[in-house]
Formats: C-alpha cells, sequence, structure tokens
C-alpha cells in the first residue's frame, strides 16, 4: 500500500502544469538531440542547466530526465533512415533499421522503435519502484568505507566497460579526480592548484568542462571530416507495425526489457552496452540469424527497447546510493546539488516528493514520447536536412552562450573551448571523456570519503578490508583490473571488443 | 615516435608535475591525509598508467603500422575555429555581443563551408539577432555591451 501512496504523491507533483511543460520541454528537446547529430544528451543538458536555476528543483531534474530519454527515442530516427547515430546507444539499430528502411519498411521500424522503447522505459521504472527503495534503506548502513569501495569499483568497471584500452580509460579516470581536486580544499579550506587565479577557487565548473568535451569537441571533430547526410527518400507509410511484426518482436522487447534495466544499474554499463547486448542475443536466439543485418525486425526492436529500459536502471544508483553510474546521472547528480538536494539513501525520506515526482514524471514522458514521436516524425526527418554547415556553427554558439550564462563571465567560456581543444585531441588519440567527467564528479566525494575512511582507522588501509560490503566490493573491483592482465581473460575482452566493432 | 607512445609521454609529464607540486602542498599522513594526499596518489598512478600504456604502444606498433592522425583530414579548419573562438572570448568584453557575435558567425559560417559573402553574412545577422533577444531580452542573460551602447 506504502508504494501506492507513493505513486499518489509522485503523479500530484509530475501532472502539475508547470512540470508537465517541463516534461514535455524536455522530451522535445531530448528527441531534437536525439535525431540531430553533432550533440548528444550530456551536451544538451550541460547547455540547459544553467537555465534551470531559476526554477523548482522538481521541475529542472524532470526536464533533464526528459531530455535523457528522449533521446534514446530520437537517436533511432537517425539510426534507421540515414544511417548515421544521433547518439551512441543508436548505433546499433543503423543495421536493420536502416536495411528495412532500404526495403520500403522505414514506418514499421520507427513504430517499433517508439513502441519497443516506450515498453523498456516504462518496464524499467517499475523495475526502479521496486528496488530503489529496499537498496536505500540497506544504503543507510553505508559508512565511508562502502562509499570509497563503492566509488572505485563504480569507476573500474567504468573503464572496464569502455571500448578500448583500459589503462587510458583509468589514466582519464585519474585526470577527471585530479581536475576535480582544483579550488578550496574542503578540510583545510586553502586554495588548490589554483595559481592564483580567483575564478579557480570555486574549482571547475561542470558545465564548461561537459560542454566542452562533448559539444565542442563533436563540433571540432565533424568540421574536420566531411561527412554526407542522405536522408533516404522514401514515403514513410505504416507507422504501426504489423501483427506480424508484433509477434516477431514481443520477446526481443521483453528480453531488451530486462537486460537495458540491469545494465543500466551497472556503472558504465548503461544504454549503449544494453543495445550492442541485446542485438547480439537476438541475433543467438534467432531461428533465422542470417536475417540479421538485411531488416530483421527484432534487430531494432531488442536494442531500443534496450537503451530505454537502461535509462530507467541508471536511475537506482544516483536515487538511492548517491552514486552516479554514467557520465549521463553525473549531469543530473550535478542539478540535484546545485538546488542544494543530495541525492542518496536518504532522498527518499527527506524528499519524497522530488524522488517520486522524477520517477513518475518518466512514466508521464515516456507517454508524451510515444505520444510525439509517432506523428511527429516527419518534422524530425524534415530537421535532419539542417545542412552541417548551419547547424555546426549554431551549436558552437549555443555551447557559447550557454557557458557564458551560468556566471556572466568569459572565464567560464574561455575553459570550455579549452576543454574543446583537450577532447578534441583526446577523440584523436583514442581517450574516452566518459570516465574524466565520471571521475571529475564523483572525485570530491572519493577524497572526502578516502580521508574520513583514515581518519576513522588511525591510518590503516585495513578498514576497508574489515568491513564486509567495502571489502566485497573492492575485491570484485580489483579481479575486474587484474582480469585485464590475464591473458587468457584479456583475449576474452579483446574478441567481444572486436565483435562489437564487427556489429 | 608514434601517437600512442606520444600522449602516454605526454601524460607522464602531467604525472610527474602534479606529483611534485601535490607534494610541496602537504601530503600529511596515513593517519592524518594532507590536501596534496589524493592528488599525489592520484597523479602518482596516472605517470606509473602512462607508462604502462607507453610500453603496451610500443609492443603494438611493432604488430600494426597506423597512419598518422591527422592525414586526410581538415585539421587547419578546426585549428582557425579554435583561435577563433579564443579571440571571440578576448572580444566580447570589448566589443560586445551584438558586434562580436557576429563576426564570430560570419567568420564560422564561412569556414565550415565556403559559401556566397552574402549568404553568410545575412545568416550570421540573423543568428545574431535571434539569439541576442532569446537568451538577452526573453530569458534575462546579460550580455556584454559594447561601447556603442548596444
Amino acid at each position: 500500500m506504502e508504494i501506492l501512496s507513493d505513486l499518489y504523491l509522485g503523479f500530484q507533483v509530475a501532472l502539475t502544469p508547470a512540470n508537465l511543460l517541463f516534461c514535455c520541454i524536455g522530451v522535445v528537446i531530448g528527441t531534437l538531440v536525439g535525431v540531430l547529430p553533432g550533440i548528444g544528451p550530456v551536451g544538451a543538458m550541460a547547455l540547459l542547466l544553467p537555465a534551470t536555476f531559476g526554477v523548482a528543483i522538481h521541475s529542472s531534474l524532470i526536464m533533464l530526465a526528459g531530455i535523457y530519454y528522449g533521446a534514446m527515442y530520437g537517436g533511432s530516427t537517425t539510426s534507421i533512415l540515414v544511417n548515421i547515430p544521433g547518439e551512441a546507444a543508436s548505433v546499433v539499430t543503423c543495421i536493420d533499421g536502416y536495411q528495412m528502411a532500404r526495403h520500403g519498411r522505414a514506418g514499421a521500424a520507427l513504430g517499433i522503435s517508439a513502441i519497443g522503447s516506450f515498453i523498456g522505459g516504462t518496464l524499467s521504472i517499475i523495475g526502479l519502484m521496486l528496488i530503489a527503495r529496499p537498496l536505500a534503506n540497506a544504503a543507510l548502513g553505508f559508512g565511508p568505507p562502502e562509499y570509497f569501495a563503492l566509488m572505485c569499483a563504480g569507476l573500474i568497471i567504468l573503464t572496464y566497460l569502455t571500448q578500448g584500452s583500459m589503462v587510458r580509460a583509468l589514466m582519464m579516470a585519474l585526470v577527471g579526480i585530479l581536475l576535480g581536486t582544483i579550488g578550496l580544499d574542503m578540510v583545510v579550506g586553502l586554495p588548490r592548484f589554483t595559481f592564483g587565479v580567483n575564478e579557480l577557487t570555486d574549482g571547475i565548473g561542470i558545465i564548461p568542462l561537459v560542454m566542452g568535451l562533448f559539444g565542442v569537441a563533436e563540433v571540432f571533430m565533424n568540421i574536420e571530416t566531411v561527412i554526407k547526410r542522405e536522408v533516404f527518400q522514401t514515403e514513410i507509410k505504416h507507422i504501426w507495425p504489423s501483427l506480424a511484426d508484433y509477434a516477431q518482436s514481443k520477446w526481443a522487447i521483453l528480453r531488451g526489457s530486462v537486460l537495458g534495466f540491469f545494465l543500466g544499474i551497472l556503472p558504465g554499463g548503461g544504454a549503449v552496452l544494453a543495445s550492442f547486448l541485446s542485438y547480439g542475443i537476438e541475433k543467438k536466439l534467432s531461428k533465422e540469424p542470417e536475417r540479421f543485418g538485411k531488416g530483421a525486425i527484432e534487430g531494432v526492436a531488442g536494442p531500443e527497447t534496450a537503451n530505454n529500459a537502461a535509462a530507467g536502471g541508471a536511475m537506482i544508483p544516483l536515487l538511492s546510493l548517491g552514486i552516479p553510474p554514467n557520465i549521463v546521472m553525473a549531469m543530473l547528480f550535478s542539478a540535484f546539488l546545485i538546488h542544494g538536494v543530495q541525492p542518496g539513501p536518504l532522498l527518499m525520506q527527506n524528499s519524497p516528493d522530488i524522488f517520486w515526482g522524477l520517477v513518475v514524471s518518466m512514466y508521464v514522458g515516456n507517454a508524451m514520447l510515444l505520444l510525439l514521436n509517432l506523428p511527429l516524425i516527419g518534422i524530425w526527418v524534415q530537421l535532419l536536412k539542417i545542412p552541417y554547415r548551419i547547424l555546426m556553427p549554431l551549436i558552437l554558439l549555443f555551447c557559447l552562450i550557454g557557458a557564458y550564462s551560468v556566471t556572466n563571465s568569459t572565464f567560464d567560456v574561455s575553459l570550455m573551448i579549452l576543454f574543446g581543444g583537450v577532447g578534441y585531441l583526446m577523440r584523436k588519440f583514442g581517450y574516452e571523456a566518459a570516465p574524466l567527467v565520471l571521475a571529475f564528479v564523483m572525485g570530491p566525494l572519493l577524497e572526502q570519503n578516502l580521508r574520513q575512511s583514515l581518519l576513522m582507522s588511525q591510518g590503516s588501509f585495513a578498514i576497508f578490508a574489515t568491513r564486509p560490503i567495502s571489502a566485497v566490493t573492492l575485491v570484485v573491483a580489483c579481479l575486474l583490473l587484474l582480469s585485464n592482465l590475464i591473458p587468457f581473460m584479456k583475449k576474452k575482452r579483446e574478441k567481444v571488443e572486436e565483435i562489437l566493432k564487427e556489429e | 615516435m608514434n601517437a600512442d607512445r606520444a600522449s602516454s609521454l605526454f601524460w607522464l609529464f602531467v604525472g610527474v608535475v602534479i606529483s611534485v607540486a601535490s607534494f610541496r602542498l602537504d601530503v600529511g599522513s596515513f593517519r592524518t591525509p594532507g590536501m596534496g594526499f589524493m592528488p599525489f596518489g592520484a597523479a602518482a598512478l596516472l605517470g606509473l598508467l602512462a607508462v604502462i600504456s607507453f610500453f603496451q604502444a610500443a609492443v603494438k606498433e611493432k604488430a600494426a603500422n597506423k597512419p598518422p592522425l591527422f592525414r586526410g583530414t581538415r585539421w587547419p579548419k578546426v585549428l582557425f575555429v579554435f583561435a577563433g573562438l579564443l579571440i571571440y572570448v578576448q572580444a566580447l568584453p570589448l566589443a560586445g555581443y551584438n558586434i562580436s557575435t557576429f563576426l564570430l558567425m560570419t567568420f564560422l559560417f564561412w569556414i565550415v563551408e565556403r559559401q556566397q559573402v552574402w549568404k553568410v553574412a545575412i545568416f550570421a545577422l540573423l543568428t545574431t539577432v535571434i539569439t541576442y533577444y532569446v537568451f538577452s531580452k526573453w530569458l534575462n542573460c546579460q550580455f556584454p555591451v559594447s561601447p556603442l551602447g548596444f
């Protein structure tokens, strides 16, 4: 019964006219950034975060969350119609989605991806409601050693799951931690690595960092290479899939929901991994695997469901433990902190309206997306025709204005441009930005918990081994680290990476 | 030297410099960690991983011959855009939002893909005016004003 009263509270919050409006704005912007290559959900969230400073925290979080799952919906449109994914989680949708479009079945592909996304998103929210409370209750007993261990494990799992070299991903996580140490030391209260620059006393802002590494760097990459986009010229008809399509897709959608939800909970797992694994599983389980790559509807339904289900799953560590499992959640985490609310086990007790309002808004947002996406596909297709020569300078200008509007100072803009240059070089040299940003966000908490743990234990690192949760978590993290050194495990990991690249 | 090894050396340098700087900040002890404790540990680990990455790159270099990173790309354009953005930031407080943004957008529209000058000027003007009204008048963003008053 408790859950029903919680849901009632959530609907009271989510259905206020202001929150409905912000939810609608969020999902529309999310779909837009998902459709348009050049700026992903992270960049869009960073861009719009300053605009939410003046509104209530409920509205701010509802809009930012809407951008995330809206982008998951929108990303499929470009994958299916242009063969260019709007964002990373839709890469795998290109394989069969584009083939379906070529065979005149673009409508069915777009339809099943929207319906699968809706089902995946809804099921994951139900999972979130069921798991979040017990996990938050358990987390109330956690102390600094447990939090330190969980954050370490989170970062290590994230680096383990990133494509490419794990060593490099770990290096980027360390760079993120180092960037997070800039500013006033939380214990001594003295400036650290500020080089006498007053603006650095509060540390580097998340907005210039993320906009630079994701928004500006992406534009630089697009300027560097000529990308020709050709929207597949086909009449989009029969958007509602046929009964045969549903019959073929139903298990893919269910499997995608479960897989996406659980992978979303994993640090670093998230939507990208969920979509790739879902595709692999569907191909493996299919009686006619040869259809995959030639327009199999399960190859669209499974991954699209999984990436939306992952969006709901990823909320669990953030809302229950206060630990963002991926970079998008790190942006949401920053939004919580900016509004003076600490996400974590006490959130449900202290601010149930925020927790349940956000959860229920995802139901509402998913329904809005279903209503918006199918009838408005024609408009999204038109947007795809905006030429790069117009789009890229506009994205740059929005990034500049977004960075400037945070503090009305050109310092943040300079930082953003600098990080844009760094992000471009990182991409060129094969370093990923996601571990850097996640470690940057978690860095201050990681340091605080490490120092508190050492103070508690009077300088003994044994405190991490004597407390069961931290011990088990750190052992798992160490095993993952070691697995990269053991030749057998390393070969397996490299093989998986090769398969993912081929797909 | 290939790109992977060069980047590893760069991070090794960063790790060493920050380790030294953190040490000077006061590392403290395990019992009472100082404010240089965390940065020192992170920088030392970064240096160590950079060494591992360097040797991994050396081994891989023998196995595969990668083409140079910037070959066949339009990297000079990126450099120009980067420089243009830096100049814009410096010009913004002096020339105000409208003038500096118009000049920046003219430059960006022109450099990303060459177009007719009148088209570029119209796009830049429209972008500047629309963003000024949306962000300054509607969303109350306080843009710098030029000495001419706009």
